[in-house]
């Protein structure tokens, strides 16, 4: 050093400090403490140099590939960033997609992005696909007496009644039945009436209220929860509206699960009336519903039935009949009248988990690539009982497409025939058939009702209804086949034959098949 | 989906939907002596990464994105035959059940 210039000197200090402070940078890189400054060629940390990341470093950005969480064997979870989607495969197919056009869910052994019909998902929100949303369930043993239920919601609501005919029995009461057991109407915008008619002295009933309205002319309003999954209909801003008939799909509210779907074909009614049954193998007596589909390609829903088949033209039956469905903790019973000769029928019935009599249903292993959402205070990872689940993908729900109105105007100069009662005055029969085509190509679950027909208007009974006396009789039915819904009305009056009345209907039309 | 005939005559008198048979489904029967079942469940026949192009062999390692799934059941047309009422193109009650192959077989 003594032999340096000063100048040579104090530029062989920098040049230690910089070394110095070069090396200082690589231990503190090799300890872990952050560089500064350091320039990082691009790719120059690749995959095999990362041991870990936390997930909380991502703090901006988007995801624009795809991200598969899970493993593939048993299911997994893809953010599609790629797609604009997020997608759940439960190990076979792919099950769920979200995505900002459509939510989709379809049922066990389809695939959500192939599958073309909409009857195979549960949920399918590409378009107004509707699941009925239930507002209030109830009990009651009432003897041979109308018992009132007030359910406050300012229009009709879709509902479904059961009545107990024997011990542990239950009937699907359904239209307005001239002999039946038990009746059901919605009396007024208010109130649904369920009348013990003859059946048990002591007999108990259950029904289901649901928001979804008869004529989806209502706005409602419910206080959402915290936590909730909605879908709102086309034109509907889901964070703002809190009518839950704005909703394909809202989580606060139960829909049905369909735990079975089946038929029985091909079945002669050789006896009257006949019975046919399959036992459910449950070990309570579920809710359920059904459909009989008629030798002329018609099918009614249960109910009293005016056996003149449509087609049958200018000279209907007048003959009285009823397709009953029952259940008990065993079996689902179909009952059919028969009148001249036998004729065979084709039924569809539907399950749905909701108890009417006894327990409820215990959840298969549905795995864990799911969508369950369980009503308040359940917790979905733990919850065994499906009926505390307000949805569950493992099922398929009840999705309406199509809710209209039907007006059958009847001509009174226009009777197919006359009769004369007892104190010869002349009645006059009529029958007329407005048709309205649906177009689906398939035969589809539907309920029609009918409006106003009883004295004090306004009221609605589901059809179909029967009513008469020693004199009159009067049916109104609804029916549908695979391209039609047929509103049916058949009635006498006495004269004179003059003037117009008008029978108003309205309808639902499901996206589920009914099998046959 | 589960097809409930007469072991008498073949005729098919009743059906469970479903491609996915659950025990709950099992465990429904038609109240009659002369019926028994065939249970079918779909199962996977080719499998295809994300470009859509098929994996050869069974699906091991690599990430299958979807599948294409059919009938199980060992005799082709009856399998294609479920196929085409599955997709309401065909209707059951055109078809009988051979009662010694257990094939559908048409009316």
């Amino acid at each position: 050093m003594d032999s340096l210039s000063v100048l040579e000197k104090s530029s062989l200090i920098r040049k230690i400090q910089r070394l110095r402070s070069r090396v200082a940078e690589l231990e503190n890189l090799l300890s872990g403490t952050s560089i500064n400054i350091a320039r990082l060629l691009d790719l120059a940390i690749t995959n095999a140099k990362i041991a870990s990341l936390a997930a909380d470093k991502i703090t901006a950005g988007s995801f624009t590939v795809q991200i598969d969480v899970g493993n593939p064997a048993s299911g997994y979870i893809r953010f599609d960033g790629a797609n604009n989607r997020f997608v759940i495969n439960d190990g076979t197919n792919n099950r769920i997609l979200l995505s900002p056009t459509t939510f989709r869910v379809s049922l066990p052994g389809f695939n959500c992005l192939t599958e073309a019909d909409p009857a195979n998902y549960s949920v399918y929100a590409d378009s107004d696909n509707v699941l009925i949303k239930e507002h209030s369930r109830g009990s009651a043993t009432i003897g041979q007496t109308t018992y009132s239920v007030s359910h406050n919601l300012g229009y009709f609501p879709h509902f479904y009644v059961y009545g107990e005919i024997s011990a542990g029995k239950f009937q699907i009461v359904n239209g307005y039945n001239l002999f039946g057991d038990w009746r059901s109407i919605l009396k007024d915008v208010n109130t649904l009436d369920i009348t013990n008619i003859r059946g048990p002295a002591s007999a108990d009933l259950r029904y289901f209220i649901f928001y979804d309205d008869v004529n989806d002319a209502a706005a409602p309003s419910i206080t959402e929860s915290d936590t909730v999954l909605k879908i709102a209909k086309d034109g509907v801003n889901a964070l703002t509206s809190t009518n839950p008939n704005d909703f394909i799909m809202h989580t606060d509210l139960n829909t049905f699960k369909i735990i079975g779907a089946g038929t029985l074909l091909s079945q002669t009614v050789n006896a009257n009336p006949k019975e046919f049954k399959i036992a459910h193998g449950l070990t309570f007596a579920p809710n359920f519903y059904a459909f009989c589909k008629f030798p002329d390609g018609s099918v009614a829903m249960a109910g009293p039935l005016s056996f003149n088949f449509l087609g049958t033209g200018a000279s209907p039956s007048t003959s009285y009949g009823e397709f009953t469905p029952e259940i008990d903790s065993t079996y689902i019973y179909f009952n059919l009248s028969r009148f001249g000769s036998n004729y065979n029928v084709d039924i569809s019935y539907v399950i749905f988990e909701t108890p009417i009599d006894g327990g409820g249903v215990t959840l298969d292993d549905d795995g864990d690539m799911l969508l369950k959402i369980t009503k308040d205070n359940y917790n979905a990872l733990t919850e065994t009982a499906l009926e505390r689940y307000t949805y569950h993908s493992g099922y398929d729900t009840l999705k309406y497409l199509v809710v209209g109105d039907a007006t059958v105007s009847v001509d009174l100069s226009n009777y197919y025939a006359t009769t004369t009662d007892i104190f010869g005055g002349t009645l006059y029969e009529y029958y007329k058939v407005v048709t309205v085509a649906h177009s689906l190509g398939d035969y589809h679950y539907f309920c029609g009702y009918i409006k106003d027909l009883l004295d004090p208007a306004p009221n609605v009974i589901q059809a179909p209804f029967a009513f008469g006396d020693a004199f009159f009789f009067s049916k109104m039915s609804v029916f549908i086949d695979a391209n039609n819904l047929y509103f049916m009305v058949h009635f006498n009056l006495n004269g004179p034959p003059s003037g117009i009345i008008d029978f108003d209907f309205s309808y639902k039309i499901f996206r589920n098949k009914l099998g046959f | 989906m589960i097809i409930f005939y007469n072991t008498k005559t073949g005729d098919i008198v009743g059906t469970i939907k479903g491609r996915i048979t659950t025990n709950m489904h099992k465990n429904m029967r038609v109240v009659d002596e002369n019926v028994d079942r065939l249970i079918i469940n779909w199962k996977p026949t080719k499998w295809l990464d994300d470009n859509g192009k098929i994996i050869k062999g069974k699906r091991g390692k690599v990430n299958a994105y979807t599948i294409i799934s059919s009938p199980d059941h060992p005799h082709k047309a009856t399998a294609s035959i479920l196929e085409k009422i599955d997709k309401g193109e065909d209707n059951i009650k055109s078809y009988l059940v051979d009662l010694k192959t257990k094939n559908l077989i048409k009316k």
